[in-house]
């Protein structure tokens, strides 16, 4: 048996002095650390405009289908409660343009939930199951409701009570959560994806600086004064580096744009689904024949909200706050306000004497107010799909051309440094 | 050089897998679904035995509780100068609260939208003693949630919502009861494929009946062992009972008459298990008001409109139609 000696610390460090000094040596560590410095970039700059563009890819084709979804949920269900307590209140006098308006109420809520459930995820799959569940059951009771009335018999009443139960203590409070996590999930996600990819650009930037200085020392190291193939490789990075910080600050800017728009839809949407609540609250309140019930508290409380300053969520001032840099959804929000003070005034009219109340013409104003604040709401809901779209324009391809020209710089190293290698064998 | 293009590939996908797993279906158990203002079987209130009276009071003889005409009717349109009486008069129009789910007694047409029934019509009759149209009545829907408060609050006159005169909302309420208006006794009112003959079936049973009424405070007796499920209206429990959630309703029989009358497979089953005088309820202090009233009733049972009415909405309740209770005073 042979015993090796083992060499002294001091061996190995003079040995890999030695080696270092050697030309052969520092051409071949040359190589290899620009062919990885370039890959990393590579790989850097890739993964991050990858992940940004998964992410913001998520927010338009999921995020915000989603959350419109769950709005489109809240808002067909609320509608499809007064509406089914306005037709019980009109017995046979109900037209059937209220009765198909149910219907459709109906159906948009059914397809809101089934964009909702193809692409919830883990933690709202159960509120979208429970909401599916649930509207099932509610249209069961209302046409339950619906065939006792017209058979005259008042148990017909009971039923749509119980109805309204289920859609405004189970099924509203459910389509409001879902909304909520929705948007609160869509907060985040821009957050995450909204920024420059700066790992990637410091990477890419210390890959040009070494470039350099290994060019400056084969220039005083050999007898030639440019190397053909790490140029090519300062072409190819230089690009890549600059594509990956343009991309990235570009996405970020548009994704700051639609973080504006989800603050300026959530405040309309809110703004909604309050003016909503009133409408439902005045129509039950009519039902029950109750001026001083839970009904009128709630349209109170309701009312209380929509008049609020813009620092109230819910209220009207701060959905219009919210869009006063946008014409239009601005022209459209004042429309609402402009409906709801009337409707208000005639609220309070109506109140005053039940027997000579307008309750057509109050519907038809909460109508009004419910249509211009959907008005507003689309030309926000439009602005922000806009700029989450250019936000993934962005980036597109961004990626793969970062990794292809990192591929080219490092294969580049590799044809420039090569010959100079094989000069010394 | 192969392998670093595969490292980088590796790199670049390795950002896009996810952890594999095939996602679960929610498990959900949904509760059923209940009338709006279903009470927790700890807050369930009843009202107690007709002539249980709170301590210091009584005795007390319901249907020998009220006031006597202060003389014959005055003529439609007399203007009077005091008490609740003048009120009503100068308003034009009396406030009657009444139910609107109530079968028979006060409900609202699904056809029309109009109230109607006994209680109904017993208003539009106390409207036409006052002013000479039975349409000078304004109606207040409340239900036994809210009829005495409502009383107490002078947002009605009086109350036609089928109560029962008992002791406990004589002295508690600080109401005065009418004269008698309609007699009836508490039944059970089952599916008729159900093998339940009577209350004494019931042991362990879910029973229902609205909150704060006797019916409920029936069922409540722990001696019979039910299950009680308290709501708000009498409909609701028709509801519960249809949708498989309980087991029989019980109330006086002139209520669950209207209620078998919506669902033919249903009936009622064993015998009366109380006496319940009905009365229309007024505030204790408007003693004008309730002489008033008895001496409408009076002329109602002597003209034959109380027969009429009986006959027109509670025909079915008895074999025969009955006389009018008989008109008892305390003074």
């Amino acid at each position: 048996m042979v015993v090796m000696e083992t060499p002294t610390r001091a061996d190995v460090v003079a040995r890999v002095r030695k080696a270092a000094r050697s030309p052969l040596e520092q051409l071949r560590g040359l190589l290899v650390g620009l062919v990885g410095l370039c890959l990393v970039t590579g790989v850097v700059g890739a993964v991050e405009i990858a992940d940004r563009r998964t992410v913001l890819t998520e927010v338009t084709q999921q995020s915000i289908p989603l959350a419109s979804a769950a709005l489109e949920v809240y808002q067909s269900l609320s509608d499809a409660d007064a509406t089914a307590n306005s037709v019980f209140l009109a017995g046979e006098r109900a037209s059937a343009e209220q009765r198909t308006r149910y219907l459709a109420d109906i159906e948009r809520a059914a397809v809101a939930l089934s964009t909702a459930a193809a692409g919830t995820s883990d933690a709202t799959a159960r509120t979208v199951a429970e909401l599916t569940a649930q509207l099932a059951r509610y249209s069961g009771l209302v046409e339950t409701a619906h065939t006792h009335n017209r058979q005259g018999l008042s148990v017909g009443a009971a039923y749509l009570r119980q109805a309204s139960a289920l859609a405004q203590e189970t099924l509203l409070p459910a389509a409001h959560r879902l909304y909520r996590d929705e948007v609160n999930r869509l907060v985040a996600v821009q957050r995450d994806a909204g920024s420059v990819a700066w790992l990637a650009v410091v990477v890419g930037v210390l890959t040009l600086g070494a470039l350099v200085a290994a060019q400056l020392y084969l220039r005083a190291t050999t007898r030639r004064t440019f190397n053909r193939g790490l140029l090519v490789t300062t072409g190819a990075l230089l690009p890549a580096v600059v594509w990956l910080a343009v991309a990235s600050a570009v996405a970020a800017g548009h994704t700051d744009a639609g973080r504006d728009g989800v603050a300026r839809t959530e405040a309309l949407a809110t703004a909604r689904i309050t003016a909503l609540t009133a409408r439902s609250s005045e129509a039950l309140a009519l039902v029950a024949r109750s001026d001083a019930g839970p009904y009128e508290e709630a349209f109170r409380k309701a009312s209380t909200t929509l008049d609020g300053d813009a620092n109230m969520p819910g209220s009207l001032a701060a959905a219009v706050a919210k869009v006063g840099d946008h014409p239009e959804a601005k022209e459209a929000a004042d429309a609402a306000i402009g409906a709801w003070r009337q409707w208000r005034e005639l609220h309070d009219r109506n109140r005053a004497d039940l027997a000579a109340a307008d309750t057509a013409r109050s519907s038809a104003l909460a109508d009004e107010v419910d249509q211009r604040l959907a008005e507003a709401f689309g030309h926000a809901q439009r602005r922000f799909e806009d700029e989450s779209v250019r936000a993934v324009d962005a980036l597109d391809a961004a990626d793969v051309g970062v990794a292809l020209l990192a591929l080219l710089g490092a294969l580049a190293v590799g044809f420039g440094l090569a010959p100079r290698i094989r000069e010394y064998r | 050089m192969r392998l670093w293009v595969l490292a980088v590939v590796a790199a670049l996908t390795a950002g896009c897998a996810s952890a594999a797993q095939v996602p679960q279906r929610p498990q959900l158990s949904l509760a059923p679904p209940q009338p709006p203002g279903m009470v927790a079987p700890s807050d369930i209130k009843g009202a107690r035995d007709p002539r249980e009276c709170p301590d210091g009071k009584g005795p007390f003889v319901p249907e020998r509780s009220s006031l006597r005409p202060s003389g014959p009717l005055p003529p439609p349109g007399t203007r009077f100068t005091t008490g609740a009486l003048s009120t009503i008069t100068q308003r034009g129009k009396v406030i009657v609260g009444v139910d609107q789910n109530l079968s028979k007694f006060g409900s609202v047409n699904p056809l029309t939208g109009e109230l109607e029934g006994f209680d109904v019509d017993i208003a539009r009759e106390i409207a036409k003693a006052l002013f000479g149209d039975e349409n000078a009545v304004e109606f207040v829907v409340v239900d036994f949630s809210d009829n005495f408060d409502k009383l107490a609050a002078r947002e009605v006159d009086l109350l036609a919502d089928s109560i029962t005169i008992t002791c406990e909302r004589r002295y508690t309420r600080q109401v005065m009861f009418s004269t008698d208006y309609f007699f009836s006794g508490q039944r059970v009112m089952v599916p008729k494929s159900s093998p339940v003959k009577g209350i004494e079936d019931l042991r362990g049973k879910r029973v229902c009946a609205p909150n704060g009424t006797t019916s409920i405070g029936r069922i409540m007796d722990p001696a019979l062992g039910l299950v009680p499920v308290a709501v708000r209206e009498f409909s609701d429990c028709l509801v519960l009972l249809q949708q498989g959630q309980i087991d029989a309703i019980s109330s006086t029989d002139s209520v669950l008459l209207g209620l078998v009358e919506q669902d033919p497979t249903t009936h009622l089953v064993g015998p009366r298990f109380s006496e319940e005088h009905h009365g229309l309820a007024m505030r204790e202090g408007d003693e004008d008001l309730v002489r008033y009233v008895n001496a409408v009733l009076e002329q109602l049972r002597a003209d034959g409109t109380w027969s009429r009415l009986y006959g027109k909405w509670l025909v079915d309740l008895e074999p025969v139609l009955p006389s009018p209770p008989p008109a008892l005073y305390v003074d």
